[in-house]
């Protein structure tokens, strides 16, 4: 026998007993997977498990009966469709989720089906157990696609608990910390003249609105700046803090434009300003990068729209390089993800600012979390909770208003669920209008730019 | 060097070795390689050019670190495989000769397939290549004088020597001398841009200094502030000031500017393209680029070298910035402060070895 016989024989030896075990379960039924083709002396010894009922003694008699996704294109060239997940029950019972993944809304459509299998003909109660199944049982763990489909379903099935348990969610999740709601703020970018600030500044006194978040003034920066640019980013954070003043908070929103080099040198320079935060100071996939602006600076640091599950967060939290997560409800995998990153930032003194820049049931639905934060900061919503045109998708999508802040918070949503109806019917006029890309940037010699 | 860092390097040429036969019937098998010795021998500057030709009649050329006649015999051992294994053969080569055998190598694989090198890499990644000119002067006045004339090339950013110091620990004077002399240019160009070039010569406590001296002028960043020995002494100037460190003159490993990156020792990435090559260079880019870390390839030899340097600017996502070469641009073309990318085949530079003869290391 040559060598390749002998370690084929070994390995498909012990393979077959691990398999034997599987099938003495009296529960489980081992089917054979597709053979991959790489094995080709003995059979394929992986296996798979068939849909056997092993809950089917603690779990109730609702189950899902089917799950649809919707492509919801406000505008016929929107970049960013909103995802929208619809989950029914064989009890009437419909929950609705948002995966809206901005760019890239047709694979996660896509991924959202993929999901079938795992969703329809099981109990919708059981949330975590299938959170733990699409995450682990994806096999390649969450990207973005990923993660945002596991967002969509996780929150449609948090809405049919609601609402089979007859109470809104943060009802569920342990909340409200504040009855009054859940703090937000605004972007302030389009007010660029000084009356526009003063104007700003009025209107927030007035209504309560503490918090506002400005960007960086140029639409690209290079791994190492000018001294022209820096200096008009500076002059720019501290003109928003000059003209709305030293007791409304102030974020400031990088967009991981900034190579640690640059971000380094403009978060030392506007400590003086006392920002909230500086958010992204470079792109997320290097922790130590990032640690290395943190510690050079007193200015704290937010992170972590773009992360994945609390395993995206993890050494993040335990290396303290941020002050302040920022994950988003509708990709870091819906309110099990949301809440599961909250409670481990928690225990390093790290605060949440969620982020939820896409549709309204995504903004609903992290209202609910973050009433159940007891590290909650403050909130950004999109989702057009301002007076505009597109406002009133509120009301023909759920029958309400826009939800807007009182006295510089949103009001917690008060009906069972996230707290809404809404029908296939009335998405009807926005058809989705297939994915766009999001802003590609580019620098003056033409190469890539972050956004 | 560690004795695993060594071992590590050792293991790299000799897994090179055992991947290549030791003749090819690739029509593009080398037939020939030769070594000149550049005019401006021993100094800074100073290299050796390789014309390396090929069975299908195809010749490329490098430059690389001054070779010996040890070195030029054993590149001889490479004659008969193939030009078109340039990864393999640059790691088989003798140290010295690596970077410009990596370059010859590309030239014939871009004349081989009539492309731009840095269209076999997979770029252009930019249309243009940001230049930085290096000021020469022994007064601060003599540097302004410099800065004006290069400044005729629509060049904004310009290199800044710092005093070779006269002893290895300076003080207060040291440090004004060169805040003034940073406000004098400054001063006489406000749009321009600033870089300080130390090579090596300051103690960490000193580069540190003068960094944090410095560091309200927002300075593009610092060249070789202090010598890349001990890593914890770069903390010391990393920590205590946030202008962006540049370092690579004396980096031979690869590996070293792994270290510096894992530390975040580092904000510049300068490897020197006698010492790795266009693809070593490359290499080392990729690597940088997942610390979101920008390169700006050294050079120090003659025009084959920055047309070398270019074509990895225009592979690399991640290039920030080439110095004009110290005897002027030569063959390349700089237009309002960017370097056009060279057209090729290959490199795309001729050279007439016939001046060279007399210089031939046999």
């Amino acid at each position: 026998m040559n060598r390749r016989h002998f370690l084929g024989a070994a390995a498909a030896a012990v393979t077959f007993a691990g398999s034997k075990a599987v099938n003495a379960s009296p529960e489980s039924i081992a089917v054979e997977a597709d053979p991959c083709g790489c094995s080709p002396f003995f059979a394929q010894a992986i296996r798979r498990q068939n849909d056997v009922d092993m809950f089917k003694d603690v779990n109730t008699n609702l189950r899902v009966t089917d799950m649809k996704v919707f492509g919801v294109s406000l505008t016929p060239d929107s970049d960013r469709p909103y995802v929208f997940v619809k989950i029914e029950t064989n009890q009437g019972i419909v929950g609705w989720g948002e995966a809206t993944l901005e760019g890239k809304a047709a694979a996660a459509m896509s991924c959202v089906q993929d999901f079938r299998e795992f969703i329809v003909g099981s109990d919708p109660m059981q949330v975590e157990h299938h959170w733990q199944s699409m995450y682990v049982h994806s096999f390649y763990r969450a990207g973005p696609v990923i993660g945002s489909a596991i967002s969509g379903i996780d929150q449609a099935l948090w809405d049919i608990r609601g609402k089979a348990l007859g109470v809104p969610v943060y009802q569920l999740l342990g909340g409200p910390f504040e009855e009054r709601g859940v703090r937000g703020y605004y972007h302030a970018e389009n007010a660029r003249t000084d009356e526009d600030l003063a104007k700003l500044r009025e209107t927030a006194l007035s209504t309560g609105v503490s918090c506002f978040k400005v960007g960086l003034p140029d639409q690209a920066y290079e791994w190492i700046e000018t001294s022209a640019k820096i200096d008009k980013a500076v002059k720019h954070m501290a003109r928003y803090r000059e003209k709305l003043g030293d007791d409304i908070d102030i974020a400031v929103d990088f967009h991981a434009k900034t190579s640690p080099s640059v971000a380094s040198i403009l978060v030392k320079e506007v400590e003086p300003l006392h920002l909230l935060w500086v958010e992204e100071p470079c792109p997320p996939e290097n922790v130590e990068a990032m640690h290395r602006i943190s510690r050079r600076s007193t200015t704290p640091i937010a992170t972590g729209e773009r992360l994945v599950a609390a395993f995206g967060c993890r050494e993040l939290i335990e290396k303290g390089v941020v002050d302040i997560l920022q994950t988003d409800i509708n990709h870091v995998g819906g309110i099990t993800g949301l809440r599961k990153v909250a409670s481990m930032a928690n225990f390093s003194g790290i605060s949440m600012a969620p982020h939820a820049c896409e549709g309204p049931i995504g903004g609903l639905a992290t209202l609910h979390v973050d009433s159940s934060m007891p590290n909650f900061l403050v909130q950004e919503i999109c989702s057009f909770v301002e007076p505009g045109d597109k406002e009133n998708v509120w009301a023909e999508w759920f029958g309400f208003a826009p939800m807007r802040m009182v006295d510089g918070k949103f009001p917690l949503p008060q009906k069972p669920g996230i707290g809404f109806e809404l029908t296939e019917a009335a998405l009807a006029k926005y058809p989705f209008g297939g994915s766009k890309p999001m802003a590609r940037v580019f620098q003056t010699d033409g190469s890539v730019g972050e956004w | 060097m560690t004795a695993h860092m060594q071992r590590r390097k050792g293991l790299q040429t000799w897994m090179a070795a055992q991947a290549m036969p030791g003749s090819s019937s690739s029509p593009h098998a080398i037939s020939r390689i030769q070594a000149f010795a550049s005019t401006a021998s021993g100094g800074l500057g100073s290299y050796t050019l390789l014309q390396v030709e090929t069975r299908s009649g195809i010749t490329g050329y490098g430059e690389c670190s001054p070779l010996s006649q040890t070195d030029v015999q054993a590149l001889n051992s490479l004659l008969g495989r193939p030009a078109h294994s340039y990864e393999p053969l640059t790691a088989m080569a003798p140290a010295p000769a690596r970077g410009g055998l990596n370059m010859a190598l590309l030239d014939i694989v871009g004349k081989i397939t009539k492309a731009p090198v840095y269209r076999v890499l997979g770029g252009p990644t930019r249309f243009k290549a940001r230049a930085v000119a290096r000021l020469t002067g022994s007064t601060d006045i003599e540097l302004q004088q410099d800065m004006q004339r290069q400044s005729s090339l629509g060049v904004k950013a310009f290199l800044v020597p710092v005093d070779k110091p006269p002893a290895p620990n300076q003080g207060s004077h040291f440090v004004k001398l060169h805040v003034q002399r940073l406000q004098a240019l400054k001063a006489a160009m406000p749009d321009g841009d600033f870089a300080f070039e130390a090579t090596n010569e300051l103690s960490a406590g000193d580069a540190s200094s003068l960094a944090t001296a410095i560091e309200s002028m927002r300075p593009l960043w610092f060249d070789e502030p202090c010598p890349v020995t001990n890593l914890d002494t770069i903390r010391k100037v990393s920590y205590e000031t946030v202008v962006p460190l540049g370092f690579g003159r004396t980096i031979e490993d690869a590996s070293t500017f792994q270290d510096l990156l894992r530390e975040g020792l580092i904000d510049l990435v300068r490897p020197d393209m006698q010492v790795h090559g266009i693809s070593g260079v490359c290499r080392i880019a990729s690597m940088a680029e997942t610390y979101y870390t920008a390169v700006a390839p050294r050079h120090e030899a003659g025009p084959i070298t920055i047309a070398a340097a270019l074509h990895a600017a225009a592979a690399m996502p991640n290039f920030f910035i080439l110095q004009i070469p110290r005897s002027g641009p030569g063959s390349a073309v700089i237009r309002d402060g960017f370097f056009e990318l060279p057209k090729g085949p290959g490199l795309g530079v001729t050279v007439d070895t016939k001046q060279w003869e007399r210089n031939r290391i046999a």
